[in-house]
């Protein structure tokens, strides 16, 4: 299998973070493309093996998206065409059917992610917070640089997907349940090669949830 | 420049025993590289911020005079009325700064126990202290912090600012102050990556600023923390320009809403921001603006009122 190049929409927000992160799998990765517009989107679709919606302000992207009916379109098509595509925090966001908690008339979305995601579920900056992830999916790559298994999960003004809409939705990632009993907050789901994340694996040290994605993208264009 | 480089490499700091950790540098600089290739606009009521967030903002900065109206009005200029800052923030769902003089660490604590999630401590405003800026590390609310060279990044940096921006000259609508403190600073990092590790110490000396922070720079090749471009940004080509000179984003004061059409020129200068390398884009939003502010040539402005000269 060749190595994979990797669309990451560069509209607004952390995605040089997501660049930088995927530059680190070199055995994996031959290269990764911003894309910005209708035009760059056209160009690249059909080199590309997967896409990550960085995160950000949803509501700027989505107006930005507007604008470029071309770009939005096509991810549309992308997803629909069940292409490896993977958004973090905004970009999770983008993706749901359903938001929860919109600006003032609600916002464009991509949609095509059947869960219900609410938006600053937590709160303002000052309830924001980092908080060590048990993710199943991510163990086999083994520990990370400070020796954990966990995922430092770094939630930043973060949505939560409040609800899966049917059982081809996977849960990839819960918080922690509470004392009473009650399950945590769902905070990554899979649906075929649509992973949709509420946290910030970017901003963090840990390249494995990146190989997850990177791994998706592999598999889905063997 | 982009932000390529390991800014983002720093330590979880997410404690072992599984419990939250709240109001971490991580917490506070990841907030800013969300912001990135942003636009983040003044706003003095929750009718304009709703503006502003329609036009597509990444974050509004509430206050309760634009720089441009401080500048005409003088007086002592103060940290807003907070009703008028939660009024704003119940408007909007993108974050809200607000802004606290120099030094006046009260005003801060006022912010944060009402929630905004940035302080600006802003040479806009009128200083309450001539010699000491606000220990930011003592703070769970985030900080950005103006600068007109990298030593005066660097202090802010090393007070506990998790976010920088050029100081510009605000409320001029000139955008001369705002190019010369980014390429001062762009001059002084690319300075930094040609010396070695001895030279660092008396550059970082010579600066004032702290030297871990220096070998940081040399190490990224640019801030360790996000920096947006502010201080007289007024059009679309404007803000391209500061990105274009390696900034991260842009901060719009009175350049939105002193103009004739502020919808529309605030989601022009966002999709300036985005496209800030395609002509083509920049001249297509360019178009039909109407009236932009008026402008003021810093020559004009007497020495007392330069407000970049505040801060130490």
């Amino acid at each position: 299998m060749a190595k994979l190049t990797i669309g990451v929409v560069a509209l607004q927000g952390a995605f040089s973070e997501h660049i930088f992160m995927l530059q680190r799998l070199p055995d994996l990765v031959q290269g990764t493309v911003e894309i910005r517009s209708s035009e760059d989107f056209d160009r690249v679709k059909d080199s590309i093996h997967g896409i990550v919606l960085p995160g950000g302000e949803s509501t700027t992207m989505a107006i930005i998206l507007e604008r470029e009916a071309g770009l939005r379109n096509g991810l549309k098509q992308w997803v629909q065409d069940g292409k490896p595509i993977w958004g973090t925090c905004a970009g999770l966001i983008m993706l749901a059917d359903t938001i929860t908690s919109t600006k003032k008339g609600g916002q464009t979305q991509i949609g095509g992610l059947r869960v219900t995601v609410q938006r600053n579920a937590f709160g303002r900056q000052s309830d924001s917070f980092e908080v060590p992830l048990s993710i199943p999916a991510i163990e086999s790559y083994g520990a990370n640089l400070e020796g954990s298994l966990a995922l430092p999960g770094v939630f930043i003004r973060a949505p939560v997907i409040e609800s899966v809409h049917d059982e081809g939705v996977v849960v990839v990632a819960r918080l922690q349940g509470r004392e009473d009993g009650k399950e945590g907050e769902i905070v990554a789901v899979k649906q075929g090669n649509v992973l949709g994340s509420s946290f910030h694996p970017e901003l963090t040290s840990d390249v494995r949830f990146h190989r997850y994605f990177v791994d998706i993208c592999r598999d889905a264009n063997k | 420049m982009s932000f390529q480089t390991p800014a983002n490499l720093v330590a979880p700091a997410a404690t072992a025993n599984g419990a939250a950790a709240k109001s971490t540098f991580v917490l506070k600089a990841g907030l800013a590289q969300n912001l990135k290739g942003g636009v983040i606009m003044d706003v003095i009521n929750a009718e304009q911020a709703r503006i502003a967030e329609e036009a597509g903002a990444c974050a509004v900065m509430a206050l309760e005079r634009v720089p441009a109206d401080i500048r005409k009005n003088g007086g002592v200029a103060r940290m807003s009325d907070p009703q008028m800052i939660k009024e704003i923030q119940a408007a909007v769902t993108i974050p809200v700064m607000a802004k606290v003089r120099i030094g006046h660490f009260v005003e801060a604590q006022i912010l944060e126990a009402i929630g905004v999630d940035y302080i600006d401590e802003s040479e806009v405003l009128t200083p309450a202290d001539d010699m000491h800026h606000i220990d930011k590390t003592k703070f769970g609310v985030p900080y950005v912090c103006g600068c007109k060279n990298l030593g005066e990044a660097l202090r802010r940096i090393g007070e506990g600012a998790s976010m920088i921006r050029t100081k510009g000259e605000a409320g001029t609508g000139n955008v001369v102050e705002a190019v010369r403190h980014a390429r001062t600073l762009m001059s002084e990092i690319r300075h930094v990556q040609s010396m070695d590790e001895q030279e660092l110490y008396a550059f970082a000396k010579e600066i004032r600023a702290p030297h871990h922070l220096v070998v940081e720079v040399k190490r990224l090749g640019r801030l360790p923390v996000v920096n947006f471009a502010a201080g007289g940004v007024a059009t679309p080509a404007d803000a391209a320009l500061m990105m274009q000179l390696g900034m991260d984003g842009v901060f719009v004061g009175s350049g939105i809403f002193k103009s004739g059409d502020p919808a529309k020129r605030a989601r022009a200068i966002v999709q300036a921001v985005t496209n800030y390398n395609n002509p083509k884009v920049l001249a297509e939003v360019s178009e039909n603006l109407g009236e932009a502010m008026v402008g003021i040539n810093i020559s004009d402005i007497p020495d007392s009122e330069i407000y970049s000269k505040r801060g130490w």
